[in-house]
């Protein structure tokens, strides 16, 4: 496995809670950077640096679960793990929904606290991986003409040659040309092969050709 | 038709008992009249003139008895000869011609003779004056009577005026006496009294020394009365006339002399008793009327007796004399009458004083009943205060138990760096070359969190305890904050913005910090639930500090919902809630505390929204703890 992108946002108003689990993280190999409030850590934050974030829920006028919802909002996907010293299940089972990796409840035991910020550094890994995958797809998408698209969205439609040089009042050969292009630019070369990368890329179907199925 | 007939008849009945009605009016009137024509016509002459009270008295007695015993009524008339003032046979001739003539038309059936001149003057005129008509008389001497050798007939009261009697009454009022002075005027009548007296007296002179003071001017005499040795007694017989020619009545001079007279005085005559003398032995006017009356009536009714009968004096003493010279009543003789006894407060005011008496009983059972009462009452309120400890502590509990999960975290805090530090530090054991500096670090911040969860735990015991009103001088703004610390979390949890505004300079109140943090948790909770509908933003809760020279104040102010006006009054008792849980005890509860601590309790509406509670505490720290 790659060695995840290791920062660990940690976000709790109470200074020595903040000052001790910084320390424990630090010296499980984390790097951290440590705030007392929500407003410093939305000054400090940067979405581009991998890593996780670990916060109170209950921290000031703006708590754990408005940081998740404001992260998300500005399309960051950070995966946050919850702590909490009184945690009831209606907002842990809000925070879950929203994604967050865990609802911890204070005092947390160290390993269970050090496993679940290595899940989600895992997590962030993974997330940021599939992003930077779909972003190379996108890429290569992006240089498809609208001929190509068009072809690639009847090829994933699972129509023959055929049938899409009929629809698009062209002939077979002309389809047969773009389709090869189409697989040489996305860089695959099995029909399976390109419908996945479509998919990751969220490239439907054609959406007519249900009539004449 | 015979209907008609009844009804005539009915008048007629009545007409006929209105005739006899008149007809018995009229035998009724007959009979008074000829009961009228019966009356018996007695005629009373008196000695002296109608001035001098015993002639009234005797009057009035003598008419009494007789109208009293007599049915058919009387016609009394009274002549008074005024002979120690006009004396002599000429004044007596000029006396019987009026009598004459103005009783010739009057069948009399009895004539009185009031005192010796009377009798003497009636006695020479009988037989031409009133002839056949029965004579009795009264207050007349033994001698007198003697004198005038009196017919079998004539019988009436005889008087025996001893001055012995007295003179022993006297020596029994005052056992130690010396002196005995002898008063009497220049008049005839007076010098017989003295003559009569020099006789009588005459075995005394061995055991007093008795001096006459007798016809001497009326300013030497009291000159004389207002020097008497010690020891000494004044018997005052009779004074018509002063050695200075001057008239008097003896009942007028009597006054005079017991005034004067530093001893007391003694008299023979009735009346003189209540005009200044201590007492005699007496016969009273009043006795001897009645018993002139009694033989009247018997002559009246036709009976004729032939002896007369003597008169018995009696003692008689002034009381109000008696207690003026120190006399006991316990000597008197007995058989003696006291006279002018003034009432006793119980004989005066016995129907007020039994009142009072009533009343103050009354008064004395009431006030053991309030004893009573108070006791329970105080037993009652002892109770009562050991409950409402109780109730607070219960309260206080229960504010607790809502603050639970904030507490818990408060707990939670320094447990969970406790454990992250422990982490910290096996993680660090594990590495080669540990950082003993760092390690130092740790085991440091953990005993600082220990400690800090210890006091997290110390003050919820104290919070918790059941501990009994306790006074210490406390910093209100520690106060203020701890409680705020305490409910930071809740706080925050709530969304509730909590500012705090503390003056710099506040004194120090006197107060149990436990029960005063628990009334700021309430109203800080209080606060909160107000706030519930407000956006998250607009949850702001303000607590202040402030003072004046009176007292010191914290006010707990929120943005709310406020307080609906008819509320307001009914906001501190017991049981009153707004909230659909709860029992409606905390502020009613927080009252008492407060008021336990001499201060007071009051809510307001903020004039922008929201509602204030104040907390003023006394700044000497008075009031009851």
């Amino acid at each position: 496995m790659i060695a995840p992108a290791n920062t660990v946002y940690l976000v709790d108003d109470d200074p020595s809670v903040l000052k001790a689990l910084e320390r424990l993280l630090r010296q499980a190999g984390f790097e951290v950077q440590s705030f007392a409030s929500s407003r410093t850590f939305f000054a400090q934050h940067d979405p581009a640096t991998p890593g996780c974030a670990v916060l109170d829920i209950a921290i000031d006028e703006t708590d754990g679960l408005e940081i998740q919802r404001s992260l998300a909002e500005s399309g960051c996907e950070r995966p946050i793990v919850f702590l909490t010293g009184r945690g009831d299940i209606p907002m842990s089972v809000r925070a879950m929904r929203a994604g967050a990796v865990n609802f911890l409840t204070k005092p947390v035991a160290t390993d269970e606290l050090l496993a679940t910020v290595r899940l989600a550094l895992e997590k962030d890994f993974m997330i940021r991986r599939d992003r930077a995958e779909v972003d190379s797809i996108m890429r290569r998408v992006e240089t498809l003409t609208p001929r190509e698209t068009e072809v690639l969205r009847h090829v994933i439609s699972g129509r023959l040659n055929k049938q899409i040089a009929a629809d698009l009042g062209t002939v077979e050969k002309t389809i047969k040309v773009h389709r090869a292009r189409v697989m040489q630019k996305l860089a695959v070369r099995s029909l399976a092969e390109l419908v996945r990368l479509a998919e990751r890329v969220k490239i439907g179907p054609r959406s007519a050709p249900a009539r004449h199925s | 038709v015979r209907r008609w007939f009844g009804r005539l008849e009915r008048p007629r009945v009545v007409w006929r008992v209105l005739c006899w009605c008149v007809a018995l009016a009229l035998a009724g009137s007959a009979a008074v009249a000829s009961g009228a024509d019966a009356a018996k016509q007695v005629l009373v002459v008196y000695t002296n003139q109608n001035a001098v009270r015993a002639m009234t008295v005797i009057d009035a007695a003598l008419r009494r008895e007789l109208k009293s015993h007599l049915s058919n009524g009387i016609d009394i008339f009274t002549e008074f000869l005024d002979a120690e003032r006009f004396p002599g046979s000429e004044q007596a001739a000029i006396a019987e011609e009026y009598l004459r003539a103005k009783y010739a038309k009057r069948s009399l059936d009895l004539v009185i003779a009031a005192g010796p001149d009377a009798l003497k003057f009636l006695m020479q005129r009988r037989a031409s004056l009133f002839p056949g008509i029965p004579l009795i008389f009264g207050g007349v001497a033994e001698q007198t009577a003697q004198a005038l050798s009196l017919p079998p007939e004539t019988v009436g009261v005889i008087g025996r005026y001893d001055p012995e009697p007295t003179v022993d009454l006297a020596l029994r009022l005052q056992p130690d006496a010396r002196h005995l002075f002898v008063v009497t005027g220049a008049s005839k009548f007076d010098r017989s009294w003295e003559e009569k007296a020099r006789r009588a007296l005459h075995s005394y002179e061995g055991r007093l020394d008795i001096r006459y003071l007798s016809g001497l001017p009326m300013s030497e005499l009291t000159q004389e009365l207002g020097n008497l040795p010690e020891r000494s007694i004044v018997l005052y017989l009779s004074m018509f006339q002063d050695g200075a020619g001057k008239d008097f009545v003896p009942g007028d001079v009597i006054e005079q002399v017991a005034k004067t007279a530093n001893a007391p005085v003694y008299a023979v005559y009735d009346l003189m008793v209540g005009r200044g003398v201590v007492g005699g032995s007496i016969n009273s006017y009043e006795s001897l009327a009645i018993s002139m009356a009694q033989l009247g009536l018997r002559v009246l009714a036709g009976e004729r007796p032939t002896t007369s009968f003597l008169a018995q004096p009696t003692n008689i003493v002034d009381w109000r004399q008696m207690k003026r010279w120190g006399l006991r009543e316990s000597k008197l003789p007995p058989g003696s009458v006291v006279q002018f006894r003034e009432p006793s407060l119980w004989e005066a005011y016995w129907p007020q004083i039994v009142f009072v008496v009533a009343l103050l009983i009354l008064q004395s059972f009431l006030i053991v009943a309030m004893i009573l009462q108070d006791a329970r009452r105080r037993r009652a309120e002892r109770e009562v205060a050991l409950w409402r400890q109780e109730l607070t502590h219960l309260a206080r509990v229960a504010t607790l138990g809502e603050l639970s999960g904030a507490v818990a975290h408060e707990l939670n805090q320094p447990l969970t760096a406790i454990l992250s530090n422990a982490g910290a530090a096996r993680l660090i054991l594990e590495q080669k070359g540990s950082d003993f500096g760092e390690l130092q670090e740790i085991l440091a911040d953990i005993a600082a969190d220990a400690t800090r969860g210890g006091e997290i735990i110390q003050h919820l015991r104290t919070l918790f305890s059941k501990a009994a009103l306790r006074s210490q001088p406390l910093v209100l703004n520690e106060v203020v904050l701890e409680a705020l610390k305490l409910v930071h979390n809740d706080l925050v949890a709530r969304r509730v913005v909590a500012v705090s505004s503390l003056a710099p300079e506040l004194p120090r109140v006197r107060g149990d910090r436990v029960q005063l943090q628990q009334v700021l948790l309430n109203l800080i909770h209080n606060a909160c639930d107000a706030m519930v509908e407000n956006a998250p933003g607009e949850r702001k809760l303000v607590v202040s500090t402030a003072t004046d020279e009176n007292a010191t104040r914290i006010s707990v102010t929120d943005h709310g919902t406020g307080i609906r006006e008819d509320r307001l009054s009914s906001l501190f008792q017991p049981f009153f809630t707004t909230k659909s849980r709860g029992l409606g005890l905390g502020l009613s509860i927080c009252r008492s505390i407060i008021e336990a601590h001499g201060g007071s309790l009051w809510a307001f509406n903020n004039p922008g929204r929201g509602a204030t509670f104040c907390v003023s505490l006394p700044a000497d720290g008075g009031g009851r703890l």
